[in-house]
């Protein structure tokens, strides 16, 4: 039986040292974040007057869920005019500043980004580049302007592995904004 | 530290200060039933005999027997009757024991592997059902949650065709409590597709407790409590095992697994057994296309040793679960619109040929066991028990989409990685048979840790379990009683991310729960069965502090740190009728009042993200009533030919709102026949079965908010083959089993997939098994 009991001893203060650094209280670590898209951000150049450069964010900085968007602009343009519309999607959460759009025009030939005008509103869209299989991409477009009117314009960024088609509804969903729009 | 040590001190102390002082107490008892294996009715006058004593004796005219005066030790049991394959099995008696003896009395028995199984006392008052033998065997290569899903009144939580978990009488996930070989499984159970850690071939059998069960096996136990046991160790000199193949045509995969075990030669008293799993899968098809990405993989092992003499004996073991499961391409989307668009398509618009590849979405496990246990006879008066577990829970999740930043992307980093780490401790001491009455008294304590990194999703945390229990039993002609009381107290201290800060919050929770349940045999063939209980559970982590994107649900999941612990009465009903041979009925019925039950319930407005919007989904709470009937029978129509039927019926209400709960399962029912031919040449105990199994449409859930309404109603024809091959020490099992022979094309309402694609398609499933030395 005393080795019965030796085993006893032996295992309890093995479970005792357990139980002290078990006890221990832990230390917070930040977890890893992964890649986040935070901004989306549409420059709009008036071809007719090169220096007028009108700009516009969503921004969410910490995600999805969490705060609300700490911005959402309205675009305003003018009617009956022409712009080159640039976009830039931004990681802000980091420092420095990650700019996927970058990324995402490297992998052209997987993404693809549509604009849903709303019925209404005055404006018609073109794509302005192409990737690798000469496919669009829309990270630089052409939007025409009419008459007054207000409405929305939806700006969205399929993941298409593989299977871009030029269909909005194939694929997975990195960005979906809908920017309210005035035509002024 | 220091008052921690001193209750260690007093442990000791109050270990030590059980009566050790004794020799040999050649006292014990050894008695039984005989009972036909496979009808279950008692034997009359088979003879029973402890080879190498001179204890024998002839059963008496309902198969009972008894051995008085037995020194605690290891005995051979013969037991030999007319028309019965006489059957040998050790035993180790370290008290006095009641035990069944299923003997394979016609020739048309297919089991050859149990002989002896003891009688479990905790459990003869509760409602229970155990997969072994020919049940468990046409199981192999079915995941643990499809296997559970013979016994009537367990369903499946499916995300697709690999990811099964077990829900009972309508309850999963944090409800259900899984015991694998006594170690209670601690992983990241609390999401839904995240499969029990658990290799199913460790597993002699599979026992399941329907109901409340608490008192013994702590909180969460509200649905009920899945036990996977392996066979005792070894009493053998012999090295004996077996080999399990299994092959099945729909994925094209299969399982390879195997087992070994013996006894020390020279110290007779350690026993070891090595076991080892390999599974892989394919893409899986369903009728008209193959689920792109629906290939998995999984290595498993373990290795126990165990130590046992007269009075006290320890055991250790350790193992290592570890698998890599495809998700199926379709079901990761972006928003509610790609929820909208897949749910609109009649074929997923991204599916594939026949492929074992792996790529994203995919997940990752590996779950390590390690256990310590002992047992120490106290004098003639009972057995303490002590087992000490560690378990390492390590699960990492791949989204569909890799990051987009080139460097990022070559890292491959999972998009959610959680570890926990559990370490377990209970502590039981068990009475010996007192004038019918026996007690069990003990306590357990749990620490955790969880860490996780990735997007933030559930927070860090620790938290510490501790409990308290006692149960009386008492135990008279055909009178069976027990009540039980048990007292918890929960601590739990989380870093919840509050910005870019994680702030701790602590909060805890006690509860007393109660359990008091009894079986009584009215007459030879009917004996009834009731069990009244509490159990409870403190809200999981996901429940209190969840925030965050779900691409596989397409939601934004919000906990609530104000929730209160949830807290079930279960009253469960069971009537078991035998007619000899002709006919087996049982019936249960149940009732579930939970107090604070927490759901899922949908909020508007939905969360606005730079990806869209999605759909939020807040944990509530409110009082629930569950109830529903299982129902079993068997007929024999002629000789070799059977009825057999099932059925499960449920239904869950919300009593605030007096509306429904989404994802409860909808009414089964199943009905078929079995031929049992005898003998065919060297092909012995051989049968064929043919089932059609009737699912119902959820009708009760199309009145709740969700993004497609329950799917229709299904009917799936399955069938089943098999036979043994019986040499002079080793035994051949051979099965095949045939799943949706017409190729039906179905989606079951609580699979997850339901919104993206159609369930399997037709499936051949082989299965070999090698026993040799048994």
């Amino acid at each position: 039986m005393s080795q019965f009991l030796r085993l006893i001893t032996h295992y309890s203060l093995l479970i005792l040292i357990i139980l002290i650094q078990a006890c221990k209280p832990k230390e917070v670590v930040l977890p890893n974040e992964t890649e986040l898209i935070t901004t989306v951000k549409l420059s709009f150049t008036d071809s007719s007057n090169v220096g007028n450069i009108l700009t516009f964010v969503f921004r969410d900085i910490d995600g999805a869920g969490g705060n609300a968007p700490t911005q959402f602009d309205t675009i305003k343009l003018n009617s009956n005019k022409t712009y080159t519309m640039k976009l830039v999607l931004l990681d802000e959460s980091k420092t420095p500043t990650d700019s996927t759009s970058n990324e995402v025009l490297e992998e052209g030939i997987d993404h693809q980004f549509f604009f849903n005008i709303s019925s209404g509103l005055n404006i018609t869209t073109s794509y302005q580049d192409l990737d690798a299989n000469s496919k669009p991409i829309g990270i630089q477009s052409k939007w025409e302007t009419g008459a007054i009117a207000n409405g929305t314009a939806t700006v969205v960024l399929k993941h298409q592995p593989g299977i871009k088609d030029g269909n909005q509804a194939t694929g997975e969903t990195d960005v979906e904004v809908v920017f309210p729009v005035r035509v002024e | 530290m220091l008052h921690l040590r001193n209750i260690f001190i007093l442990i000791s102390i109050l270990i030590i200060g059980i009566n050790f002082s004794y020799a040999q107490n050649c006292k014990l008892t050894l008695s039984g039933t005989i009972t036909d294996r496979d009808t279950k009715e008692p034997l009359p006058y088979a003879s029973v005999a402890l080879k190498g004593t001179k204890h024998s004796a002839v059963a008496d005219s309902s198969g009972g027997f008894s051995f008085q005066n037995l020194c605690p030790g290891t005995y051979i049991v013969e037991c030999t009757h007319i028309g019965c394959h006489p059957i040998e099995d050790s035993l180790t008696l370290i008290e006095s024991e009641q035990i069944i003896i299923h003997l394979p009395h016609q020739a048309h028995v297919l089991e050859h592997i149990t002989v002896c199984e003891k009688k479990d006392d905790i459990d003869k008052t509760k409602v229970m059902a155990t997969l072994q033998n020919r049940d468990l065997f046409e199981t192999r290569g079915l995941t643990l949650g499809e296997a559970l899903k013979k016994i009537t009144g367990v369903t499946t939580l499916q995300t697709g065709p690999s990811i099964s978990k077990p829900v009972i009488h309508g309850m999963h996930s944090n409800r259900v409590l899984m015991m694998s070989n006594g170690v209670r499984l601690e992983g990241q159970q609390w999401g839904s597709e995240h499969a029990p850690e658990i290799d199913p071939f460790l597993a002699k059998e599979i026992s399941l407790v329907k109901g409340a069960a608490s008192v013994r096996y702590g909180s969460d136990a509200i649905a009920g409590v899945v036990l996977v046991n392996p066979a005792a160790m070894p009493n053998n000199q012999k090295i004996s095992g077996e080999i399990l193949l299994t092959g099945n045509t729909n994925s094209q995969g299969g399982t390879v697994s195997g087992i070994l075990e013996g006894n020390f030669k020279k110290v007779s008293a350690l026993s070891w057994r090595v076991q080892a799993t390999a599974k892989r899968n394919g893409n899986t098809r369903t009728p008209n296309y193959w689920l792109k990405n629906t290939g998995n993989t999984e290595v498993n092992f373990s290795a126990a040793l165990a130590y046992h003499k007269d009075t006290w004996g320890i055991d250790v073991f350790y193992s290592q679960f570890n698998s890599k499961i495809g998700i199926f391409a379709g079901s990761h989307i972006g928003n509610l619109t790609d929820l909208e668009n897949a749910i609109a398509r009649q074929t997923p618009n991204d599916t594939s040929g026949f492929s074992y590849t792996i790529d994203r979405p995919y997940q990752k496990v590996q779950h390590n066991t390690a256990k310590l246990s002992a047992y120490l006879l106290t004098g003639t008066s009972g057995k303490l028990s002590y087992t000490f577990s560690f378990q390492n829970n390590h699960r990492r999740e791949w989204d569909k989409h890799k990051p987009l930043n080139d460097s990022l992307a070559a890292l491959n980093k999972p998009e959610f990685d959680f570890h926990i780490f559990t370490l377990n401790n209970e502590l039981i001491w068990e009475s010996n048979n007192y004038r019918n009455f026996t007690s069990s008294v003990g306590a357990s304590w749990m620490f955790q840790n969880n860490y996780t990194e990735g997007r933030y999703f559930i927070p860090n945390f620790i938290s510490h379990n501790a409990g308290l229990f006692f149960i009386q039993k008492y135990k008279k002609n055909k009178w069976e009683l027990e009540a039980g009381i048990r007292g918890d107290y929960k601590y739990l201290l989380a870093n919840v991310k509050n910005g870019n800060t994680f702030p701790s919050e602590t909060l805890s929770w006690k509860n007393m729960v109660f359990d008091v349940g009894g079986s009584y045999e009215i007459s030879h063939s009917v004996t009834t069965r009731i069990n009244f209980g509490k159990a409870w559970r403190a809200p999981a982590v996901n429940e209190l502090f969840a925030n965050g994107l779900h691409h596989g649900a397409a939601s934004v999941e919000v906990g609530n740190k104000n929730l209160k612990l949830e807290s079930a009465y279960n009253l469960t009903a069971e009537i078991d009728l035998k007619v000899k041979e002709l006919l087996r009925v049982n019936l249960s019925a149940y009732t579930n009042f939970i107090n604070n039950y927490i759901y899922l319930q949908p909020v508007l407005p939905a969360t606005l993200t730079i990806s869209g919007a999605f759909p939020t989904f807040d944990y509530r709470q409110a009082n629930a009533l569950f109830m529903g009937i299982d129902a079993d029978a068997r007929l024999k129509v002629l000789k070799p030919l059977y009825l057999l039927g099932k059925a499960s019926l449920l239904r869950a209400e919300n009593r605030n709102t007096a509306g429904f709960f989404p994802m409860i399962p909808a009414n089964r029912y199943e009905g078929g026949v079995e031929i049992k031919p005898g003998n065919w040449k060297v092909l012995s105990d051989n049968y064929f079965k043919i089932t059609g199994l009737y699912v119902s449409r959820q009708s009760l859930a199309l009145s709740l908010i969700d993004y497609a309404p329950p799917p229709p109603a299904y009917y799936l024809l399955n069938a089943d083959l098999g036979g043994s091959i019986k040499l002079k020490h080793n035994t051949l099992n051979l099965g095949i089993s045939v799943q949706n022979i017409l190729n039906t094309r179905y989606r079951d309402y609580m699979d997850r997939f339901r919104y993206y694609a159609d369930a399997a398609g037709i499936n051949v499933l082989l299965r070999v098994q090698f026993v040799f030395n048994n």
